[in-house]
């Protein structure tokens, strides 16, 4: 049974005025970490909104469980978890109430493991709400979420409050959930998040879905943008190597953007003095442009 | 549900004490000074305003000012008490659903296995029963300050009021609750309800003393809520405590079904 089943999902908002996501097919199968990747404005919150019956569609199904995502939303999210990129409490309430509180909605919660999760996190639950950072609050928000070892765990942007250490917790948290079955949607624009923890990726750009890629034919295209700094003037031959998508010349020297494994291009370079090289990940946008363009 | 209904319960708590506590401290200082105002020589005093002023406040003028319970309606009941609890009703319904999505937090409430009409529900729930309480603690001091000063009320009277102006403050809530499904603030909700019931009061009023709108006060929903009569008499008009439960049954029900289709 798949966990999560769209069918032609399509969501309008101003009265058909902007576009949220059209014709979504999904079908997310359990137990998987399915990345949710796309550029701000892409679609991502938009689905998940979908899913949560936040927002409902213009047209199409959303299937969660197997049910109906409007018509059984209550018994849907009996099994879920939610983390949103930033999450909004009530800031009167002291992290343990908070806790209290939302523990009321579940029907199970195994006290031992929110004890351990809080300890992991390094969370003070006696401070209020309004008194948390912004990093505390998204930690409270991972406890809330992954409290009732739910089934499903739907996260949007999870880790964009996290300072790095935190968000290797989270990831680790995640692997743990994985061990139990849980499956994971989980929306992002950072590829480098998706290529840790995912199975699979779907790409979603303009609100549509581009394509589902497993996550090992994602990590072949390893998209990097590299800046060399040099003196020397490199002859276009020696850089147009296989890999190579992209050469610009620069005034300290040349920014190029490549796939796949960067060995040629180092062993092309070797002759050559480079006083700097900076490897980094390029924009999503400028990754959609180079191998999504066509989709 | 229940977790919803104990944890707003405990969040209000303080600010419905403080407005009840406001509201007895003005119904101690009006009783405190009725046995003065009762020495006073009103015909004279009124006499030489317009009678329409008078009319504009009571529709039985300055005969009102002669028991405890017209000068209580008149001075306090009609238009004050309204006024400062008409704070807390808009506040309450602005923060059920126009707030929650204000804020942001109707995401995360909504995420939970809670279907939105009980979250609605739970709100109403609680602010039903604090407008209750507050209703019940202001009568409860009128009736005992009533007895300190002389000035003792009818408790016919004041049982007859507690009830209409409980179901009076529901039917307000009705409305408010309705308006914060329709409006995207907190505070807009608020404003409006208490421009709403601040119109409604002049215009009850104006229908006293114009007579060409005079067949029209029955448009406004202070035609339902008449605390000196009841005061007075202890007779339930249950027409209007039934169309007073209406209008809270309606706005509720509407705010439920608006805050369904809603997209949050």
């Amino acid at each position: 049974m798949n966990i999560i089943e769209t069918k032609k999902l399509t969501k309008y908002y101003l009265r058909g005025k902007v576009l949220g996501v059209k014709d979504l097919n999904l079908e997310i199968k359990e137990g998987e970490i399915f990345g949710f990747i796309g550029p701000n404005g892409a679609g991502k919150s938009t689905t998940i909104r979908l899913l949560l019956d936040f927002i409902r569609p213009t047209s199409g199904s959303a299937a969660v469980f197997g049910l109906d995502a409007h018509i059984d939303t209550v018994q849907i999210k009996k099994n879920i978890g939610y983390l949103p990129g930033e999450i909004f409490l009530n800031e009167t309430m002291t992290g343990k109430d908070t806790l209290a509180y939302y523990q009321g909605f579940k029907k199970e919660i195994d006290k031992k493991y929110v004890g351990h999760l809080v300890d992991k996190l390094g969370l003070d639950l006696n401070k209020k709400v309004s008194e948390y950072s912004k990093g505390n609050k998204q930690k409270l928000g991972i406890v809330l979420a992954v409290m009732h070892k739910p089934k499903l765990l739907i996260l949007d942007e999870p880790t964009s409050g996290l300072d790095p250490l935190n968000q290797q917790q989270f990831y680790n948290i995640i692997a743990e959930t994985k061990k139990w079955g849980t499956t994971t949607f989980l929306s992002t624009h950072i590829l480098e998040e998706a290529q840790k923890i995912c199975d699979r990726v779907g790409i979603i750009k303009n609100g549509k879905l581009i394509k589902i890629e497993d996550i090992d034919d994602f990590k072949q295209k390893n998209i990097r943008d590299v800046v060399l700094e040099t003196a020397e003037s490199i002859p276009l031959s020696d850089l147009k190597i296989p890999g190579v998508t992209k050469i610009e010349r620069t005034t300290s020297g040349y920014h190029l953007t490549t796939a796949g494994k960067n060995g040629p291009i180092f062993k092309a370079l070797a002759k050559y003095k480079i006083d700097d090289i900076q490897i980094s990940e390029p924009s999503l946008e400028e990754i959609f442009m180079r191998f999504y363009k066509n989709d | 549900m229940i977790n919803i209904i104990y944890q707003r319960l405990r969040e209000q708590f303080r600010s419905v004490m403080i407005y009840a506590g406001a509201l007895i401290a003005y119904a101690l200082l009006m009783i405190s000074i009725f046995p003065t105002i009762q020495k006073m020589d009103l015909q004279a005093l009124m006499a030489s305003y317009p009678k329409e002023l008078a009319k504009f406040f009571s529709s039985s003028g300055i005969e009102t000012y002669s028991t405890i319970e017209g000068y209580m309606a008149m001075e306090y009941l009609s238009m004050f008490f309204v006024i400062i609890i008409i704070f807390y009703i808009g506040s309450a319904a602005g923060s059920a659903i126009a707030g929650t999505i204000e804020k942001r937090t109707a995401d995360f409430n909504l995420s939970q296995p809670v279907s939105r009409l009980k979250l609605v529900l739970a709100e109403a729930i609680v602010a039903a029963k604090y407008s209750a309480l507050i209703v019940f603690l202001v009568s409860l001091s009128m009736f005992i300050f009533g007895k300190i000063f002389n000035a003792p009320f009818h408790i016919r009277g004041l049982a007859a009021f507690t009830l209409v102006a409980v179901l009076f403050l529901w039917a307000l809530y009705g409305i408010a609750i309705f308006l914060s499904s329709m409006l995207r603030t907190k505070l807009s909700v608020v404003l409006l309800t208490f421009g709403f019931v601040l119109g409604s009061y002049v215009f009850s009023s104006l229908t006293r003393i114009v007579e060409k709108i005079q067949h029209l006060d029955k448009i406004s929903i202070f035609y339902l809520y008449n605390p000196e009569q009841l005061l007075k008499t202890g007779n339930i008009n249950w027409t209007h405590a039934g169309a007073l439960f209406l209008i809270f049954a309606l706005g509720l029900t509407s705010a439920i079904v608006i805050f369904n289709k809603k997209d949050i």
